[in-house]
C-alpha cells in the first residue's frame, strides 16, 4: 500500500464514478425521450444460425416426401404442429414459440444474406447499416446502466456492428461465452491492493497533462475508465460468468457446445437486464452433410434457454428469435444428404415478449416455394422492433444526410402482435 | 368529314360523269389541302424555313424508331437501321424508306401516317405512341426539302467488341490469356520502380513558408493569437507518431535530442519518410480509404492487395499512377494486387462508381445512384452513364474452386472425372479473385425504376463523365475514365487528396466533411486548397515530397491547443494544433515498439522459399487452354504433380528449417506446427515467419508485429479493432471515439505480457541503468518522451525502493500506458 500519496486520495476515483452513469454519448439521452411514448420496453435474444439453416430438416418438415430425405417429423406440445425429429426438446416449448415458415429472401449468398438478416437492409457498397441491436440501443438505450447494453457472442468477421451510427452503440463482441467479458478481470500478476496503487500512480503521472488540457474527449476517456472500473467491481459483472452456474445447468445447455453455452450466457445477461444479446452458431453451411449434430446442438441450447426463461418469468419481457440467412435446397443430394443455398423459402422462429405463440405462420410446398403471403426479412425486423417498443417508422438521418429507419420498408407480420 | 351540300353549288348536273368525278376529286383534294393547311397552321408553319435535322428530326427518330431500328439492337426489326445518314437513305432489302423531295413516295411517311389500328403502322401498336401531326408534318417537310442530314455522322455504334490484343502480334487474346500482358506479368512480386524524393531543402523551406503565410493571413482575419512552436520533445514524438506511426524508442529519442545540427528537424523528417516505418504507418491511411480487407472473401487473394499497396508506398508510386492502376486493374489478384480495389465492391458497379468518385474526387454522388442528388448538381442519368465505363468488367471470386470447372463447361466439358474435378477445384482456390474485361456487347443500363423523363428505364447508356471534356475511348473504357479522373483538368482529383492529406496532418480538413466536396464549397482557408493542389500537380503527384513540405511547416510543428476546437471548423484559426488521440494502429504499434527491437523490420518473408520454377509451373497451368489442360492433366499426371508438389514443399520446408536452425514454426498459441501445416505458410501467404526465428525476436510472440503486418482488418475483438480500426467495409471507417472496452483493454489486456518478457526491448534497455532514478528517467522517456517531474520521481522511487522492488518496473510501465498523456498526440 502506498502511504505517501499526499495530493491524491483514493476517493477521487470514487468521486468521479458518479459521472460515469451520466454517460457521454448523445444516444442514450435521445433514447429516453422516445421510450416515454411506447408501452413496450422489451429485451431481445437473437439466435443466429450462421451459414443457412435447412428449413426442411428443422422447422418445416415434410415427412414421407422425397424432399425430407431420411428425416422424420415429431409432434409437439401444440396439436398439429410438427417439427423435425432432431428437435425433441424444443417440441416441449412450441406453445411458447411461433414458427414462420414463409420467410423469403432475395440474397442467396452468405455475406449479403447475413447482412440483410442483421440490418434489415440490402448490403450496399457506400454505407454500413446498423444491426437490430444497435437500433435498439439508439432508440431505447441500456436498461442496466453498468453492463454493456448490446452483446454479440461469437460474431463472424464482417459483422456490421453499429454501422453508420456512433460506434458505442455497436454490440460488444465476445469470442467465447465461457471466458466472459474480455479484459474484465484485473491482470493475474497484480492483486487488488497493488492494482489500486497502479491506478493512483497513473493519476499522479497524468496530473500535469490533465491539468493542462481541458477537452471533451479526455473527459470522455476519464469517464469510460471510471465506467470500466465500476463494471469490474460491480456484482453485475458476474452476469458474464457462466462458470457460476451449476454443472447440471451447464450440461442442460450442452457442456461442449459453444452455442449452448452462449445461450446460457444470454440467459444470464437478460436476467441482469442487458438489452440485446445475440448468440451466433457457426457452421450451418451444410452442402455435403445432413447437419443432424448441429440441429441437435441447437435444439438443446435453445430449449434449455426457453425452459429457463419460462421458469424464471423472463419470457414476457424478452423476445426470443431464431434466424438464419436462408434455407437449403428442398431437393436433398442423394449421396451426401447435403443441401445447397435456398433463399426462396425458409423458416425463422419467434416467441416471448407477449407475442402470440403456439402457431405456425405461412407454409411452403414441400419447402420449395412459399404458398402463403411471403415474409421478407425487413418484415421480421419491423415486427421485432415494434414488439420491443421501438418507433419503427421514425426516420433517422445519418451523418451523410441519408434517411434510415429500423426495418426499412418492412410490414408487420400478421398474427404475432395482438 | 366535310359534308357535301345536297344542293349543287355549281353546274354539277350539267357536267359529264368524268368531269364530276374529277370535280369530286378536286374537292376532296381541296378539303385535304385545307385540313393540311389547318394542321400546319396549328403546329407552326414548317414550310417557311429549313428543317434542322439534328434538332428537329433526330429526336423523333430517337423517340419513335431507334428502339427497334438501330445498330444497338442485336436484331434490328426488318433489317432496317436508321441511325446513320447512309442507312436512312438505303433502307433495307425491300428498298429505301425515304425518297428525297417526295414525302408521298416515302414508305416511312406512309407507315407513320397509317391509322393507329392498321397493320404496319410505325411505331407498331404497343411499342410507342403514333407520331403526332406535328412530327409527321416535320418529317414530310424535311423529306420535301431533300432529307438532308447536315454534318450528322450517325449515331455512334457502341464498340461491341472491346477486346484486348496481344501486343506482340496484335492478335486478340482469349479470355484465358487475358490478364497476362505487359502490365500483368504472372505472379508479380518484383519491386516497383522507386520514385525518389526529389525536391531540395530550399524548395521545401520556401513552399512551407508560403503555406505558413497563408495561414498567418487566415489567422489575422479571425483575429486569433499567434502560433507557438512546439519544443523538440513534442516535435520528436509527434514526428515519429505521424510519419512512422509509433513513438520513438529511447535510443531514437536520445539521438535526436542530443543532435546540435541546426536543421535537425528537417533531417529527421527526411529520414523518417524514407524509412520502412513510413510504409507501415501510411498503409493504414490508404487501407482505410481503399477498403483493403484481407479478412473478407478469400484471405490469400486479398493479401495481394495489401501487399501491392505496401509496395506502392515503398516505391513512392506517384498518386495519379496509383489511382490509374487501381481503376484499370485487370487480371488475377496474385498477378496484380491492384485488382483488390474493384473487387472490394464485389462487382456492384454503381456502388463502385460512387466509391471511386468519393475516394479519388472527394465527392459524394451515391445519392444519384437511385435519384437525382438532393443537395448537389449531380443527377441520376449522369451518374449511371458514368457507371457504363465499367460495363464490361467481370469479377470472379465466389468459388475460386469453380474457375477451372466453369471454363471446362464453357468448352462443352460437362463433367470431369472425380480426381480431376478435385484437383482443379484445389488449384482454383489459389486463384480466387480476378477482374476481367473480356468481350462485351451491352453497356450499363438505367435501373428498372428510373423515374425521370429524359430517358427510359433499362435504357442502355453510353459512358459519359459528369463534367468536363468527354474522354476518348480507345481500348478499355476504364482507361479513358481513369485518365479523366486523374487529369490535371479535373480539379477535384488534386483537391481531394490535398484535403485528405491536410486533414490527416493538421487534424481539420480544409473542407469538411472530408468526403463531401460540393460543387461550390469554399474551403475554410481561402487559397490553401488551391495552393496544396497546385503543389501536388507541380510535384508530379510525388506525395513523399508533398508530405515533406507539409511536415516542415510551422503550422504542423506548432504547439497543441489546450481547449477544444471551435464548433464550426471554418472558425479554426490554426492558433494551436488540435489534440488528437492516437489512432488504433498508433496505440498498438507504440506499445509493441516498447517490447520488440527493430519492430519496423519484423515482417513475413513472402514467398521466398517457393522456387521460381514451381511458380512458373503453376502459372502455366493457369494459362493453358482448358481442353489441353483436361487432356494433359489426366489421373496419372495429377498423381505425379501432387508428388512433385509434396517434394517442392518438402524442399521449401528444409530450406526454411535450415534458416531457422531447426526451430519449428509456431501457431498463434505458440504450439509448433506440423510440417504439412507449415506448407500453407510458404505457398502464397505473406504471414510466413522468419520473424519467428531471427535471433533478435526469438521467443517473442508471433502476433507482436506492426499493425500493418497483421490481418487487415484485425478480428473484431482484437485490441486494434477495440480502438477503432476501420472495418474496411466502406471508405474511411476508422474512428477515434472512446468506449468502455478500450479502457478495459488498457487496464487489463494481454498486451502487458509482451512488455513483461525478459528479452523485451525496454527490459534490455533498462539493464544499462544502474540506479533507480536513472531507470525511472528512462521509463518516462521511453513511454511519454519526456522526463519525469519531481513528483513523478518521488512516487516512482517509492514504488521501486520500498513497496514493490520486484514488480515495480512493470507497475510504472502499466501506469504510464494508462495515462491519457500516453494516448494523445501533443
Amino acid at each position: 500500500m502506498l502511504n505517501h500519496l499526499s495530493p491524491l486520495k483514493r476517493r477521487t476515483f470514487l468521486d468521479r464514478l458518479t459521472l460515469a452513469t451520466l454517460g457521454v454519448t448523445t444516444s442514450s439521452a435521445l433514447g429516453d425521450n422516445l421510450l416515454a411514448n411506447t408501452a413496450a420496453n422489451k429485451k431481445l435474444i437473437f439466435l443466429y444460425m450462421d451459414g443457412g439453416m435447412s428449413h426442411l430438416d428443422t422447422f418445416d418438415p415434410h415427412p414421407g416426401t422425397s424432399e425430407a430425405g431420411p428425416v422424420n417429423a415429431i409432434g409437439t406440445n401444440v396439436d398439429g404442429i410438427q417439427i423435425s425429429e432432431y428437435m425433441p426438446n424444443l417440441a416441449k416449448h412450441m406453445n411458447n414459440l411461433s414458427i414462420i415458415r414463409s420467410m423469403y429472401s432475395t440474397s442467396g449468398a452468405h455475406a449479403q444474406g447475413k447482412y440483410l438478416m442483421h440490418t434489415g437492409y440490402q448490403q450496399r457498397g457506400t454505407v454500413v447499416h446498423p444491426t437490430l441491436g444497435s437500433w435498439s440501443m439508439y432508440h431505447q438505450g441500456k436498461i442496466n446502466q453498468t453492463l454493456p447494453g448490446n452483446v454479440v457472442i461469437n460474431p463472424y468477421s464482417d459483422y456490421p456492428y453499429a454501422g453508420w451510427m456512433s460506434a458505442d452503440l455497436g454490440a460488444v463482441p465476445l469470442g467465447d461465452a465461457s471466458k466472459g467479458l474480455q479484459n474484465s478481470n484485473r491482470p493475474h500478476w497484480t492483486n487488488e491492493e497493488q492494482y489500486h496503487d497502479q491506478l493512483e500512480l497513473a493519476q499522479v503521472f497524468d496530473k500535469a497533462f490533465q491539468q493542462k488540457y481541458r477537452q471533451r474527449s479526455i473527459n470522455a476517456y476519464n469517464n469510460f475508465y471510471d465506467e470500466a472500473l465500476t463494471l469490474m467491481r460491480s456484482e453485475d459483472i458476474k452476469a458474464f460468468d457462466i462458470t457460476l452456474e451449476s454443472d447440471a445447468t451447464r450440461e442442460r445447455y450442452g457442456t461442449g457446445s459453444k452455442f449452448g453455452q452462449g445461450c446460457l450466457l444470454a440467459r444470464r445477461l437478460v436476467e441482469n437486464d442487458v438489452r440485446c444479446v445475440e448468440v451466433v452458431s457457426r457452421g450451418w453451411d451444410s452442402h455435403n452433410t445432413l447437419p443432424e449434430d448441429k440441429i441437435r446442438d441447437m435444439d438443446r441450447g435453445f430449449a434449455a434457454l426457453m425452459q429457463d426463461l419460462t421458469e424464471r418469468g423472463l419470457l414476457d419481457s424478452t423476445i426470443v428469435v431464431l434466424a438464419t440467412e436462408f434455407g437449403r435446397t428442398p431437393d436433398i443430394k442423394p449421396d451426401s444428404l447435403g443441401r445447397d443455398h435456398w433463399a426462396k423459402a425458409f423458416s425463422c422462429v419467434i416467441g416471448g415478449g407477449g407475442l402470440t405463440t403456439g402457431q405456425v405462420i405461412g407454409a411452403t410446398d414441400r419447402g420449395h416455394e412459399v404458398t402463403s403471403p411471403k415474409v421478407e426479412i425487413p418484415d421480421l425486423h419491423t415486427t421485432i422492433a415494434t414488439a420491443m417498443g421501438m418507433p419503427a417508422k421514425e426516420i433517422i438521418t445519418s451523418e451523410s444526410g441519408r434517411p434510415f429507419n429500423v426495418g426499412y420498408k418492412g410490414k408487420m407480420i400478421p398474427g404475432l402482435l395482438s | 368529314m366535310l359534308k357535301i351540300p345536297k344542293k349543287p353549288i355549281f353546274l354539277l348536273d350539267t357536267l359529264s360523269t368524268y368531269q364530276s368525278i374529277m370535280l369530286a376529286s378536286m374537292i376532296k383534294s381541296m378539303v385535304i389541302l385545307i385540313i393540311s393547311c389547318l394542321t400546319l397552321f396549328l403546329t407552326n408553319t414548317v414550310a417557311a424555313r429549313t428543317i434542322q435535322f439534328e434538332e428537329e428530326i433526330l429526336p423523333i427518330l430517337q423517340e419513335k424508331c431507334w428502339s427497334c431500328h438501330s445498330s444497338r439492337n442485336k436484331e434490328p426489326s426488318a433489317g432496317l437501321l436508321l441511325d446513320t445518314p447512309e442507312q436512312l437513305m438505303n433502307g433495307n432489302e425491300y428498298g429505301p424508306v425515304i425518297t428525297r423531295m417526295l414525302p408521298d413516295e416515302s414508305v416511312l411517311v406512309e407507315r407513320i401516317e397509317l391509322k393507329p389500328s392498321k397493320r404496319g403502322i410505325m411505331p407498331p401498336t404497343g411499342k410507342g405512341d403514333p407520331c403526332s401531326p406535328k412530327q409527321i408534318a416535320l418529317i414530310r417537310e424535311w423529306i420535301k426539302q431533300g432529307a438532308k442530314t447536315g454534318d450528322w455522322k450517325g449515331f455512334e455504334k457502341p464498340k461491341r467488341e472491346y477486346q484486348p490484343k496481344d501486343q506482340s502480334n496484335n492478335s486478340p487474346l482469349s479470355n484465358e490469356q487475358y490478364g497476362k500482358n505487359d502490365k500483368n506479368p504472372g505472379l508479380d512480386l518484383t519491386p516497383m520502380p522507386v520514385h525518389n524524393m526529389r525536391i531540395s531543402h530550399s524548395l521545401i523551406k520556401s513552399k512551407a513558408n508560403q503555406i505558413d503565410k497563408i495561414i498567418a493571413r487566415h489567422r489575422a482575419s479571425l483575429g486569433a493569437k499567434n502560433q507557438v512552436p512546439a519544443n523538440d520533445r513534442i516535435f520528436l514524438r509527434r514526428a515519429y507518431l505521424e510519419i512512422v506511426g509509433r513513438i520513438p524508442t529511447l535510443q531514437e529519442s536520445m539521438q535526436f535530442l542530443s543532435s546540435t545540427k541546426q536543421n535537425k528537424r528537417m533531417l529527421l523528417i527526411d529520414q523518417l519518410i524514407a524509412s520502412e516505418g513510413y510504409v507501415s504507418h501510411w498503409f493504414h491511411f490508404w487501407a482505410d480509404l481503399l477498403k483493403v480487407d484481407s479478412s473478407k472473401g478469400n484471405q490469400v487473394a486479398n493479401v495481394y492487395y495489401a501487399d501491392w499497396l505496401k509496395r506502392a508506398l515503398r516505391s513512392n508510386m506517384p498518386y495519379n499512377q496509383l489511382v490509374q492502376e487501381l481503376i484499370t486493374a485487370t487480371g488475377m489478384a496474385h498477378q496484380n494486387g491492384a485488382t483488390g480495389w474493384i473487387a472490394s465492391d464485389q462487382n456492384m458497379k454503381p456502388d463502385h462508381m460512387a466509391n471511386t468518385v468519393q475516394a479519388f474526387m472527394g465527392v459524394q454522388i451515391q445519392c444519384a445512384q437511385c435519384h437525382d442528388h438532393p443537395f448537389d448538381r449531380w443527377n441520376q442519368f449522369e451518374f449511371q452513364s458514368m457507371v457504363s465505363y465499367y460495363a464490361g468488367v467481370q469479377y470472379n471470386i465466389r468459388g475460386g474452386n469453380q474457375v477451372f470447372l466453369n471454363r471446362a463447361r464453357a468448352s462443352g466439358i460437362d463433367k470431369l472425372p472425380q480426381k480431376q474435378d478435385r484437383f482443379f477445384r484445389q488449384l482454383g482456390q489459389q486463384y480466387t479473385l480476378s477482374i476481367w474485361e473480356p468481350q462485351f456487347n451491352r453497356w450499363h443500363t438505367l435501373p428498372n425504376d428510373y423515374q425521370y423523363a429524359d430517358a427510359k428505364p433499362r435504357q442502355q447508356l453510353r459512358p459519359a463523365v459528369m463534367f468536363g471534356e468527354q474522354p476518348h475511348i480507345d481500348g478499355s473504357p476504364r482507361e479513358a475514365f481513369a485518365e479523366w479522373v486523374t487529369s490535371n483538368e479535373n480539379e477535384f482529383f488534386a483537391q481531394s487528396i490535398a484535403n485528405r492529406l491536410w486533414k490527416q496532418l493538421m487534424g481539420v480538413g480544409l473542407i469538411e466533411p472530408i468526403d463531401e466536396i460540393k460543387y461550390h464549397t469554399d474551403p475554410a482557408v481561402p487559397e490553401m486548397l488551391d495552393f496544396i493542389s497546385d503543389m501536388i500537380v507541380t510535384f508530379n503527384y510525388n506525395l513523399k515530397d508533398v508530405l515533406r513540405v507539409l511536415y516542415n511547416t510551422r503550422t504542423w510543428q506548432m504547439e497543441t491547443r489546450t481547449d477544444d476546437l471551435p464548433e464550426n471548423y471554418t472558425q479554426y484559426a490554426y492558433d494551436g494544433r488540435p489534440l488528437m488521440r492516437m489512432t488504433a494502429e498508433q496505440m498498438w504499434d507504440s506499445i509493441v515498439s516498447l517490447a520488440i527491437v527493430d519492430l519496423d523490420e519484423r515482417k513475413g518473408h513472402g514467398s521466398k522459399y517457393v522456387t521460381d520454377e514451381y511458380k512458373k509451373k503453376l502459372e502455366n497451368i493457369y494459362l493453358m487452354p482448358i481442353e489441353k489442360l483436361v487432356k494433359t492433366y489426366d489421373e496419372t499426371f495429377i498423381d505425379n504433380f501432387r508428388e512433385e508438389t509434396r517434394k517442392e514443399n518438402r524442399k521449401a520446408y528444409e530450406l526454411y528449417m535450415k534458416d531457422a536452425n531447426g526451430e519449428r514454426l509456431k501457431d498463434h498459441n505458440g504450439r509448433p506446427l506440423r510440417e504439412t501445416k507449415t506448407y500453407s505458410y510458404f505457398n502464397f501467404g505473406t504471414w510466413s515467419n522468419d520473424h519467428m526465428t531471427d535471433p533478435r525476436w526469438r521467443g517473442m510472440e508471433r502476433g507482436l508485429v506492426r499493425a500493418s503486418e497483421l490481418p487487415s482488418p484485425a478480428p473484431g475483438y482484437h485490441f486494434i479493432r477495440q480502438f477503432g480500426q476501420s472495418d474496411r467495409q466502406n471508405i474511411s471507417r476508422g474512428s477515434r471515439a472512446p468506449n468502455v472496452t478500450q479502457a478495459l483493454a488498457l487496464l487489463n489486456g494481454p498486451i502487458y505480457q509482451a512488455l513483461d518478457a525478459h528479452n523485451s526491448l525496454l527490459a534490455n534497455e533498462l539493464k544499462q541503468f544502474e540506479t533507480n532514478p536513472e531507470k525511472i528517467n528512462a521509463i518516462f522517456r521511453a513511454t511519454l518522451t519526456r522526463n519525469p517531474t519531481e513528483e513523478d520521481i518521488e512516487i516512482a522511487q517509492q514504488v521501486l525502493d520500498n513497496n514493490y522492488p520486484k514488480k515495480g518496473q512493470r507497475m510504472l510501465l502499466w501506469a504510464l500506458i494508462n495515462t491519457r498523456e500516453f494516448m494523445y498526440i501533443q
